[in-house]
């Protein structure tokens, strides 16, 4: 799913009585084309409905945004998400360890 | 897009999505719809467009194939036209590739399919004459579009001068104005055509409406280049000969007639920039 479609499905969780697709329009940066087509493809899911140019959710809509973690707002900072694979042990202060040499400052190695 | 932003309040987009659900194509024209979107100065200048591009019909493929077979339903089954004295003719006057040829041949399998394999098919309208001395004495002439039926009537005058003898003479389209087409009926020849249309602006609104529209239509072309080499937007003005057609075969590999309102495919502005225009129309030297 594309992040647009993603912000498009938090910010109607966020609304209890949905949104105008106008709002929708002002508050993204996209085309009246390119929404149209985004506001089809959600209804096709059916994780959105449209009644008189408001958006809502629908209750599969809204257990798709609990289910994938959609409603925790992300900091934008990537080291915040780091995949478990790339984790290793966290290191207690002052133990020691030995350091990758390609990153190692020369003047210490040195 | 901030411009656009600006340029399009609540109710216009509303009609933009219905305008997209009702015609698919133009979501693959954007660049050229939101121009012209931005052309119109004001909210009445844009409803108008939005008005006459939902009344819109231009052919897909499908459609056109649905309408060739109707057509050759009609040849075949209700024409009263029999194979071997029928010639199918198209009413190209010179040597220039056109959208009657373009039919003619178009027409050739659902006939063949409808059982008609051995038609005689005349893709000049010269040739007509010849074919008639060979025994073809029905005439089918057939084309893509007619427009207010000058054309027609212009070639009906010539083929009866053309030919002394007696012949049954009919004509076929896949669209046309339908006040063209009476003037064809007018002259007491029997016309098929599946999609009859009716003028965009002055057909469809009654006064006082009728007269705002026509103004704002009026004003929009304004913004139009006043000639393009040789040919003058008064000319062209509500579509040639007034015709207001709301038609294009482009989604079928086909030309714009120029009966259609010249702000949908008129090639320059005003002040001579090239448009980026929703519709092409192919004229010789027109760009």
């Amino acid at each position: 799913m594309s992040s647009i479609s993603k912000r498009l499905l938090q910010d109607l969780f966020k609304s209890s009585e949905g949104l105008f697709i106008f709002t929708l329009y002002q508050r993204f940066n996209i085309s009246p084309k390119e929404l149209y087509i985004l506001i089809n493809e959600l209804v096709e899911k059916k994780l959105i409905k449209e009644e008189e140019d408001r958006l809502t959710l629908t209750s599969e809509g809204k257990d798709y945004v609990i289910k994938t973690d959609l409603t925790i707002k992300s900091t934008g900072n990537k080291y915040d998400k780091i995949p478990d694979k790339f984790l290793g042990r966290r290191i207690e202060i002052n133990e020691f360890y030995l350091p990758t040499s390609p990153n190692t400052r020369t003047d210490i190695l040195n | 897009m901030s411009k656009l932003k600006k340029h399009i309040n609540r109710e216009e987009l509303s009609k933009i999505f219905a305008l997209y659900s009702r015609q698919p194509w133009l979501l693959d024209k954007e660049d050229n719809f939101i121009e012209l979107l931005l052309m119109c100065e004001t909210a009445e200048h844009k409803r108008l467009i939005l008005e006459l591009l939902a009344e819109f019909h231009f052919l897909e493929l499908k459609t056109l194939n649905n309408f060739l077979n109707l057509i050759a339903d009609f040849i075949i089954t209700d024409s009263g036209f029999s194979e071997s004295t029928t010639q199918i003719a198209a009413i190209t006057y010179d040597d220039e590739a056109d959208s009657s040829q373009k039919i003619l041949d178009y027409i050739k399998i659902p006939l063949h399919k409808q059982g008609w394999a051995d038609i005689k098919t005349v893709n000049r309208f010269g040739a007509t004459i010849k074919n008639y001395n060979e025994g073809k004495t029905q005439i089918l002439f057939i084309d893509e579009f007619v427009g207010s039926g000058s054309t027609i009537v212009g070639r009906v005058k010539q083929l009866k001068n053309d030919i002394k003898g007696d012949f049954e003479l009919k004509f076929c389209f896949i669209a046309g104005m339908d006040y063209g087409i009476k003037n064809i009926e007018a002259l007491g020849y029997e016309v098929y055509c599946p999609l009859r249309l009716p003028k965009g602006i002055s057909e469809r609104f009654v006064h006082p409406e009728l007269e705002v529209k026509t103004e704002l239509m009026t004003s929009l072309e304004g913004k139009l280049a006043d000639s393009i080499n040789s040919y003058n937007l008064p000319d062209y003005s509500f579509g040639y000969n007034k015709a207001e057609a709301l038609y294009s075969l482009e989604g079928s590999n086909g030309n714009t007639p120029n009966s259609v309102f010249p702000i949908f495919w008129w090639p320059r502005t005003k002040d001579g920039k090239p448009r980026n225009t929703l519709l092409t129309r192919f004229e010789k030297g027109l760009k």
